[in-house]
């Protein structure tokens, strides 16, 4: 008896290792991008991209030759059996553990497959719920295989620094396919839109842009700006970054705190005052079920602080002008945001601020709020929004340097 | 100061213990149930559950403490000995069933998100085996293993809770009354045996110092549970949102795969999972344990440690019978469904013995 206890534990350390689900850290592929395409006969085609270990790490030296990443492409009927036959070309085993990027072709997220390819990924144990969704206005496969970021050698670096990025300016939303999942029966979700293509355009307004709009030179080809709007599990259209910037402004809980934006001069109609504007308290949502149409108040308080005034102007000595400006900054979001309004409700008949959640509130059960018919009521519904900013600071001088010619 | 140990519990090490049996259940299949029957009030539910397992408990306290006795003890002094087989051997099937058809949901956790590749059986054989190293330890290790072992749990608990603190939102708990009230209220009765335990656990009173020692730690442990399996199926809510949250198969381990801390420190869940395991086998032992001394007594007989092994291997062999877990899910219905029957009416009948035999003895006398 005592021989076996003393020779149990060690029988245990050799069985409860786990060695029926060991993996060896050397033999796995970690997919860190992956691109859903659309093929013939409801199948997709997924692309891959595998990140190598070695590049960018202390062992460079032994892979020189090696390129960051290796992309490759399988047409299959779902996700799992792709990577089930992906495994015939690549030589270590793929796992989706370190997946934060997916990418969707628009032509794709437009079908009613997309919700399948989606819904269904999901039941797979290395699937997260936190994977970002971007929808690609190109093919998944030319989006993953145009993006060679010059100063990120690592695929998954650069798209965790982008994310952060993205989520501070606030001209795409913070799309994940936990979010999706919430919003399916009729509320608007926005997915992130990119792409490598460009049809530059030229706009005074320096965030009117979609992917591919924005006029670059030189730089990364990848453009990320805007949403794609989701409704049903369906992609039914487009905003553009500054709706985008809006539609989050309008939600309850602010994911980016604090983008800069430009609002036209109210004293010299030519130039525009270059502003940052920082969401100190959440937005402040009023729905009145009980009046037909329905009532909705949205209050949006912000602090303003104004960064460059290019046409010189005095608005920060002159309490006149200061409150001119306020006005101006004022009476521009709210334009843009009942434009915005009217759009969602004209165009998408729904809306995606999450103003549902506050429309919930309003009732005790959840069988009398589905027959309430939210996104039917928020069509008629009469909004009205008021932004409250208040200027905060001027930059660090009293005002701009003036030219004092003889 | 070295206290010489007595074998028996006092308040601390039954207060956990208590808690380690019921609050896990916050992360088990039950959210499931409770999602399905509450959608997104769940968490209201563990509150109702309190509320109507405590009318039993009201009524089962008094008579301990008037004879002195645990649970079992008290039905065959109340009973009579061919009546008190009968309710034992009913207990004893009530939480067989329950440990089995447990058991085996929690390996299914264990093998769908976590080792999909390690055969079942291997599984269930192994987490049994350390169950049974635990119990055939003695009642007094189990008690002092959960007290030393409940301020992890309850730090990781509050860890994960913190680490998906940013994506929730209290907005999703609306509308309040989810299904309305009537529903909530019949659920929450139909289901409460899933805190029956804390009735169960009254079996355990001969093994504590004092009466009052037991009523406290049961008082202090059941609240603290509650509490907790209702605050865990608020952020289930909070994070996923009804209904996206009804499609979950197992709420907590797909919460832990939500946590993150800053941007950094992501894929928490393996860190969760091992804390959960340490919860789930200690809960099992105590299971076991309880299966076994409720065995021996329906018997009468005195040693009953020697039955920990056959019982193991009996509900390992039960509980591979069935394929998968849905099949599973139904049974367990079915057994929480009697469980409450018995849990509520067990502690009526033995007050309505109790009121008889009174007033016979005083006619008597």
């Amino acid at each position: 008896m005592r021989k076996l206890s003393f020779l149990l534990p060690w029988v245990f350390m050799l069985i409860l290792t786990a060695c029926g689900d060991r993996a060896e850290l050397e033999d796995l592929g970690h997919v860190v991008v992956l691109g859903v395409d659309k093929a013939e006969d409801h199948q997709v085609a997924v692309t891959f991209q595998i990140a190598n270990p070695q590049v960018g790490s202390t062992s460079q030296a032994s892979a020189e030759n090696e390129p960051p990443s290796d992309i490759l492409t399988i047409t299959a009927p779902d996700i799992v059996s792709a990577k089930e036959l992906a495994q015939s070309v690549a030589s270590r085993k793929l796992n989706f553990t370190h997946l934060n990027t997916m990418i969707i072709s628009e032509e794709l997220a437009r079908t009613k497959q997309f919700h399948h390819v989606i819904a269904s990924s999901t039941g797979d144990r290395e699937m997260r719920r936190e994977i970002h969704i971007i929808i690609s206005k190109e093919k998944a496969s030319e989006f993953i295989h145009a993006n060679k970021p010059k100063l990120e050698t690592r695929p998954h670096k650069y798209y965790a620094f982008m994310q952060d990025r993205w989520r501070d300016i606030g001209f795409v939303p913070d799309a994940t396919i936990n979010r999706y999942f919430e919003r399916l029966s009729g509320e608007l979700f926005l997915a992130i839109y990119a792409t490598t293509t460009r049809s530059p355009k030229h706009e005074k307004d320096e965030d009117q842009y979609l992917a591919g709009q924005v006029p670059q030179q030189g730089g990364d080809p990848v453009q990320v700006m805007g949403s794609a709007v989701f409704k049903f599990g369906q992609m039914i259209g487009t905003l553009t970054g500054e709706e985008t910037r809006i539609a989050l402004f309008l939600r309850p809980k602010a994911v980016n705190r604090s983008v800069v934006a430009s609002y036209p001069d109210p004293r010299k109609k030519d130039f525009r005052v270059t502003v940052r504007l920082l969401r100190v308290s959440p937005t402040d949502v009023k729905i009145n079920v009980h009046k037909d149409p329905t009532e909705v108040k949205v209050r949006v308080p912000l602090k303003v602080q104004v960064i460059q005034i290019p046409s010189l102007v005095d608005y920060v000595l002159d309490l006149k002008y200061q409150e001119q400006l306020k006005r101006a900054i004022k009476e521009s979001l709210e334009s843009k945001a009942n434009a915005l309004v009217k759009k969602t409700q004209e165009q998408f008949a729904s809306e995606p601020f999450k103003w549902y959640l506050f429309a919930r509130k309003e009732f005790w059960t959840m069988k009398d709020y589905r027959e309430y018919q939210w996104e039917k009521k928020y069509t008629e519904a009469k909004v009205q929004i008021e932004f409250m900013p208040s200027i905060e600071s001027f930059g660090k001088q009293f005002k701009p340097p003036q030219i004092h010619e003889q | 100061m070295i206290k010489i140990s007595d074998g028996k519990l006092g308040v601390k090490e039954f207060t956990a213990l208590v808690f380690v049996t019921i609050a896990i259940k916050g992360t088990d299949t039950t959210p499931d149930l409770l999602i399905y029957a509450g959608m997104n009030a769940s968490w209201v539910l563990p509150i109702f559950f309190t509320v109507f397992i405590f009318i039993p408990l009201l009524i089962l306290f008094p008579l301990m403490k008037k004879h002195d006795q645990g649970l079992l003890e008290l039905i065959f002094r109340l009973a009579g000995k061919k009546v008190g087989i009968l309710i034992c051997f009913l207990l004893f099937l009530v939480i067989l069933s329950s440990t089995t058809v447990n058991s085996r949901s929690y390996i299914d956790i264990i093998n769908t998100m976590y080792y999909p590749l390690t055969p079942l059986t291997l599984q269930y054989f192994l987490f049994l085996m350390v169950c049974y190293f635990i119990a055939k330890r003695g009642f007094e290790s189990i008690g002092r293993a959960s007290s030393v072992m409940v301020w992890y749990l309850v730090v990781s608990g509050i860890i994960l809770l913190f680490s998906v603190w940013k994506k929730s939102h209290w907005l999703n708990l609306f509308p309040l009354a989810g299904p309305g009230i009537i529903p909530l209220l019949r659920d929450g009765a139909a289901y409460s045996s899933i805190f029956g335990e804390i009735v169960l656990l009254a079996v355990f009173l001969p093994f504590l110092r004092s009466y009052q020692d037991f009523r406290k730690a049961s008082l202090i442990g059941f609240g603290f549970s509650a509490f907790w399996v209702a605050i865990l199926c608020a952020f289930y809510t909070m994070v996923f949102d009804y209904p996206s949250v009804e499609y979950l198969n197992y709420p907590y381990h797909q919460l832990t795969r939500v946590a993150s801390l800053g941007g950094l420190i992501t894929h928490l869940d393996a860190i969760f999972l091992g804390f959960w395991v340490i919860a789930s086998v200690l809960h099992f032992s105590i299971y076991l344990y309880m299966t076994a001394y409720i065995f021996a007594r329906t018997l009468r007989l005195d040693a009953f440690e020697p039955l920990l092994l056959p019982l193991t291997g009996l509900i390992l062999l039960i509980g591979l019978i069935p394929d998968n877990i849905i099949t599973l899910n139904q049974s367990r219905e079915f057994v929480i469904f009697s469980a409450s029957a018995i849990v509520f009416f067990l502690p009526l009948f033995l007050w309505g013995l109790d009121r008889w035999k009174g007033r016979r003895q005083s006619e008597k006398a």
